[in-house]
């Protein structure tokens, strides 16, 4: 390497602070609770050849797509011709996006006329349209899931506002001054990436940069290929299962063998469950990032996540399978088959480096969302409800987080009350009772009630693990599963974990999410930490005396 | 006499009614700060019989009896469904990536909070009306079980504090003894998380602010007739011992706070409005921004990882001193900092026992600082230790000692770098318009370093740039700031409904200033309105002018915002549907702006300054240099880099192509444009 050692601390602290700020922007200036307050959205800075050099902390799912979705840009359009209006956006399952909600956008970086780098960006937009306000948990077509964006080049002066993408997409969702304010925080955010970027090019020089930009994806790839190699040669094999398809009660399998060779790694799926009807499909470009997201995790998050962390991994994903589905199935829950991937990548290597996983959390992303119509328009309300994370040889898991692809955070209470006039909490704590217990406890899951205060409020969710438990390892207890009811006139009507169903004035819609399964044998607890949780109600005197063995 | 807490030591600065100044420096006690601070100023005072008449004074001790978790056992009392909110947090993982997730550890733990039947709904209406007895049931439980303060932390209280203001009433009846805070008292703004969190702060801090603020006052009666006490806020102003105790939580980062402010003072001076800080010191560097002669303010900041919504001085912390220590991770990449050889044992050069290289070590290395001269030679260092701890590093690198010196520097210099990017370009601000003011024991060594990368051809050294903060004390204004949400449409709203709710908010602040004895003719007031385009989650402040406002109406207001928003995001939104969030007052009184020019207090008339010609490393070469005192400089006089300035608490280090003058009131001016 020609950088000298603090021009290559330099700038790679510098493009990760550009992709930092990047987010945000976005987070700072966009309009819907799901990207303002929950931050659901992910920035990257990718070099010409679309290979990500930096990224910032948000949804890993989202930001180790952006290599995968860029090559359909590429193989699709000739990018040198892209010119600096310009930018590309989709969010197409079938042309290397995710689901529908996720509008990816890259605009280009010119240095001196010349293409040198991309700003990239995906915001998880509130409503794209379809057939609920939220998921659609009916759908067996990705057509009926809402708008889909083909892969485009648009010109962003002529195209929004006034202009065919813009009105386009506004004639296709619920609420279009949200979906749009979104999206005009997507290029406001792509924009800062490009001036700073631009200002790193005009102090350091193109050549040093992107050396620069080379040479932190052989550094993330020389401790990535490190850790490999510290696993024995050998083949793994870790499983995990989807509850059901929201038709039917059948458990969908997520197959992986692991082959490690030297410091090579091979991850093959034959075995998983064929596509099958409803949301809980995970298209290839999802599937590919949730490996990379369990190797993130698997380096333990002291390593720069880039494209130098995918170079040491080869995944093969059966073709009509529920983890590389054929066209043109529906795909909206593939947060779940997605999780299942990182868990069996933890059962897989967690007899060969058990102090380098997780034992299974609440691990889906409960997207918890309502609808209502009234005077002034839909309402879209939609939230991420996390729960219990996983313990490791180390560490208790932590209570009520977001699971592995997201890091989304809660809205306040006192927020939503102000923008949904159609529902208030009740409710919002830690579900007591809810961990698995352990060495090292899992996470407990979270208790969120909310009370209906009109009529026709539909609830539209997808969620998991309603009926396998998150599990423990080496002798950790299961977790608490996820659950959703209704309570309506003194009855409890227990709801699927993919369901649309109609809420009325005065229901309570319980949401309990899961703990996480323990780690190790809970008699061999600290006795100091079992008595904490007892005070704060955490366990039950029973479980201290009977699971625990504490004595007094 | 100022007198400033920091985690080593407690400085001191006295001046006179005739000029007379005093410095002063005495080991910190953190066990109990006041004594440090007790024994500094009778030192100080004692050898001359003085006393004082006035003790200005800055302290770290509320932001570190949060980190080190000193404070008192709060008791948290809030409404029924929601006592966990503390724990839950906002749900996310401080490090995305890492499998043992840690949240930060709240304050208050979950035997200790108290759910109250009660609740008011968003728009403020009582929907379960507050049940007293449970809320003296659920209090007696906790003061009974050793809780020492109260927090009332009620959902939608900053809409309605009906059930807030009722329950603190109850209490503070049923519990003569135990303070009690309230969350629509000390931040009537939406969030629970953040606004419960702060409120849980300000009680956690009430006693020990209390007591602290007791021992002091205490001192001052009995040795100097009640001389009246003011302490530093985090918002840049000062307010009376009692001010100090009515909201303990506007002591955080009181000291750094007051470092800025005088930076604004030696601004005013010399004609800087626009002003990047930069205080470096032993572990870490704070950066803040002025402009226009105000320093930037921010609603929230972070301590331990929680929130904590005060009005503050914008400052922004890298964890890059003079005992940051080079190392390398794993995958081979050089990193400085954020590991410190704190004070204890200090970087190898010390000679107390440290192997590895800090950058002081770098810096002795490169001849930087001089081994004999350190502390105006009162602390001989150790140059060999420091090359040996440098060239296990080297090895390492596969490099050179010189080298690994010069990038540690660098390393260093990029850390301030990215951190006055994040108070500038990040906000909106050109830094190239800017002038650096850099003090503490390190900043004037790194000041034009930083200059040079960010394009900005001025930097100021102020006098006593090593005990700085303590100058600003002396220079503060008396300032309060009181905020309130009214969630309400720009449309919606008349500019006469705008002045009425500030006049209500300046009724609150004149009745406090007079209870502090102050004349209600000398406040100067401000105004801020947060706003945002209805829609958005996050408010932007924008100053406005009541008169204007009354004059031009509410089109005033959104051509303010429109212009706000375009320079933080790039982009104003063709949208007149702007909401108002938040209204924000503040109170001053201005304080003394003579003491500045007292504070040069340089004699000398020698017309030719002692220079001492050395070499130094710089920049990869080795490189001539002069070295000189600067209490030996005398206004007027000027030198060329690459040249080196040493006084007993700091050094200042002038590049090639840079000249460095004597300015006003004891600064050292250093301007690009010299002779490479």
């Amino acid at each position: 390497m020609t950088l000298s050692e603090s021009e290559f601390n330099v700038l790679s602290n510098g493009l990760h602070a550009v992709a930092q700020e990047m987010g945000e922007k976005l987070i700072r200036s966009a309009y819907s609770t799901i990207i303002r307050e929950a931050e659901d959205c992910s920035t990257s800075l990718l070099d010409r050849d679309g290979r990500v050099m930096a990224q910032a902390e948000f949804c890993p799912i989202h930001m180790n797509s952006f290599g995968k979705v860029f090559e359909t840009f590429a193989e699709r359009y000739d990018l040198d011709e892209l010119g600096p209006d310009e930018g590309l956006i989709t969010n197409d399952p079938y042309s290397g996006g995710q689901h529908l909600n996720d509008f990816v956008l890259f605009t280009p970086i010119f240095v001196d006329g010349d293409l040198t780098a991309y700003s990239a960006s995906i915001g998880h937009h509130i409503d794209v349209g379809g057939g609920a306000g939220g998921p659609a948990t009916e759908a067996t077509e990705v057509i009926q899931e809402g708008l889909r964006i083909p892969p485009l080049k648009f010109d962003l002066e002529r195209d929004l506002g006034d202009g065919m993408l813009e009105q386009f997409v506004r004639y296709n969702v619920r609420p279009p001054d949200q979906v749009m304010g979104d999206v005009y925080a997507q290029v406001a955010a792509n924009r800062t990436g490009e001036e700073r970027f631009t200002e790193l090019v005009e102090r350091f020089g193109t050549e040093t940069l992107l050396e620069a930009g080379d040479e932190l994806q052989n550094y993330s790839e020389r401790l990535t290929r490190a850790a490999i190699e510290d696993l024995p040669d050998g083949v793994y094999e870790g499983e995990d299962f989807v509850d059901d398809n929201g038709f039917t009660d059948d458990p969908l399998r997520v197959a992986m063998e692991i082959t490690v060779d030297g410091d090579d790694m091979h991850v093959d799926f034959s075995g998983s469950a064929p596509q099958t009807k409803g949301i809980v499909n995970s298209p290839l470009t999802s599937t590919i990032s949730a490996v990379y997201q369990s190797l993130g995790f698997f380096l333990g998050g002291d390593i720069p996540v880039n494209d130098g962390v995918y170079r040491p991994v080869s995944i093969h994903v059966p073709e009509g399978s529920f983890l590389n589905p054929d066209e043109p199935v529906a795909v909206r829950a593939r947060n779940n088959p997605c999780h299942r991937v990182t868990n069996a990548f933890m059962k897989a290597l967690a007899p060969v480096a058990p102090d380098r996983v997780l034992t299974s959390g609440h691990d889906t992303t409960n997207a918890v969302g309502m609808a209502h119509s009234d005077d002034e328009g839909s309402h879209v309300y939609m939230e991420v409800v996390g729960g219990g994370w996983g313990a490791t040889s180390h560490s208790d898991g932590a209570d009520v987080v977001d699971s592995y692809g997201g890091n989304c955070s809660n809205v306040p209470v006192e927020s939503l009350e102000q923008d949904y006039r159609f529902m208030r909490v009740e409710e919002y704590g830690i579900r007591r009772e809810s961990a698995g217990a352990g060495a090292h406890r899992g996470g407990l899951g979270a208790r969120r009630v909310y009370r209906v205060l009109e009529d026709d409020v539909s609830f539209n969710c997808y969620s998991d693990r309603h009926r396998i438990e998150p599990w423990g390892l080496f002798g950790g207890e299961d977790g608490t599963r996820t659950r959703f009811v209704v309570e309506r006139d003194g009855e409890e009507i227990v709801l699927g974990s993919k369901v649309n169903f109609p809420l009325q004035e005065g229901d309570r819609l319980v949401i309990e999410t899961a703990g996480a399964g323990g780690y190790g044998d809970p008699r061999e607890r600290d006795s100091e930490a079992v008595r904490r949780d007892l005070a704060a109600g955490f366990i039950s005197e029973e479980e201290a005396r009977e699971t625990y063995g504490l004595d007094e | 006499m100022a007198a400033e807490v920091g985690g080593t030591f407690t400085d001191l600065v006295w001046v006179s009614e005739t000029g007379d100044i005093e410095t002063h420096k005495v080991p910190s006690t953190p066990s109990d700060p006041s004594t440090g601070v007790i024994r500094g100023l009778d030192e100080t005072l004692e050898p001359r019989s003085e006393t004082v008449s006035q003790l200005f004074h800055g302290s770290t001790v509320a932001t570190n009896a949060v980190l080190e978790r000193e404070g008192c056992e709060v008791g948290l009392l809030t409404t029924e469904g929601f006592g966990d909110v503390l724990q839950i947090q906002r749900q996310q993982r401080p490090n995305v990536y890492a499998t043992d997730v840690q949240k930060p550890e709240p304050l208050v733990s979950l035997d200790r909070i108290g759910e109250v039947t009660e609740r008011i709904s968003a728009d403020g209406e009582v929907l379960v009306p507050l049940d007293e007895e449970s809320l003296v049931a659920t209090a007696t439980d906790l003061v009974d079980g050793g809780v020492e303060a109260l927090a009332v932390c009620f959902l939608h209280a900053y809409k309605s504090p009906v059930h807030e203001a009722r329950a603190v009433e109850v209490l503070e009846d049923r519990f003569p003894d135990v303070p009690v805070t309230r969350s629509s008292g000390v931040l009537p703004t939406f969030r629970e998380y953040e606004r419960t969190s702060t409120t849980v702060m300000n009680a956690y801090l009430d006693p020990l602010v209390d007591q602290y603020v007791g021992r002091l006052e205490d001192h001052l009666e009995e040795r100097a007739g009640g001389a009246p006490l003011f302490i530093m806020q985090s918002s840049g102003g000062v307010v009376p011992g009692d001010g100090a105790r009515s909201r303990p939580v506007d002591m955080l980062q009181s000291g750094p706070a007051a470092a800025v402010m005088g930076a604004t003072e030696v601004g005013d001076a010399l004609g800087d409005d626009d002003v990047i800080t930069l205080d470096m010191g032993g572990t870490s560097t704070d950066v803040s921004l002025i402009t226009d002669g105000t320093a930037e303010i921010s609603a929230e900041r972070e301590v331990a990882g929680l929130p904590v919504g005060v009005s503050s001085v914008d400052i922004e912390n890298v964890g890059a001193g003079g005992g940051s220590l080079g190392w390398t991770d794993e995958g081979g990449m050089l990193k400085v900092g954020p590991r410190s050889a704190g004070a204890r044992p200090g970087p190898a050069c010390y000679g107390r026992g440290g192997t590895d290289p800090a950058l002081t070590d770098a810096l002795v290395r490169l001849g930087w600082i001089r081994p004999e001269t350190f502390l105006g030679g009162r602390m001989p260092l150790d140059a060999d230790a420091a090359d040996r701890a440098l060239a296990t590093l080297a090895e390492t690198l596969d490099s050179t000692v010189d080298d690994t010196a010069q990038a540690m520097v660098d390393i260093a210099v990029a850390h301030i770098n990215r951190c006055v990017r994040l108070v500038s370009v990040q906000r909106g601000y050109n830094p190239k318009q800017y002038a650096i003011y850099a003090f503490g024991g390190m900043g004037p060594m790194m000041g034009a370093l930083v200059a040079d990368e960010i394009q900005v051809d001025r930097v100021v050294i102020p006098p006593h740039p090593g005990l700085f903060s303590a100058v600003g004390l002396l220079t503060s204004d008396l300032k309060r700031v009181y905020r309130r949400t009214a969630f309400t449409p720009v449309t919606a709203s008349t500019p006469a409904d705008v002045v009425e709710t500030v006049g209500e908010m300046r009724a609150t602040a004149t009745a406090e200033f007079e209870a502090y004895g102050y004349d209600p003719a000398d406040i100067r007031w401000e105004t801020s309105l947060e706003l945002r385009y209805r829609g958005q989650g996050f408010e932007l402040p924008v100053r406005v002018d009541l008169d204007r406002l009354e004059s031009d109406g509410r089109a005033y207001i959104e051509d303010r915002f429109h212009e706000a928003h375009r320079k933080r995001y790039g982009t104003a939104v063709p949208s007149d549907d702007i909401e108002l969030v938040t209204y924000e007052s503040i109170a001053r009184v201005p304080g003394d702006r003579n003491v500045l020019s007292k504070l040069d207090d340089r004699t000398s008339t020698a017309d030719a300054v002692d220079t001492d010609e050395g070499a130094v490393r710089f920049g990869g070469d080795e490189r001539a240099c002069t070295f000189v005192r600067r209490e030996d400089l005398t206004p007027g006089y000027s030198l060329e880099g690459l040249a080196i300035v040493e006084e007993p608490t700091s050094t200042t280090v002038v590049p090639p192509g840079w000249r460095l003058e004597v300015g006003p009131v004891g600064t050292l001016v250093l301007e690009e444009g010299g002779s490479e």
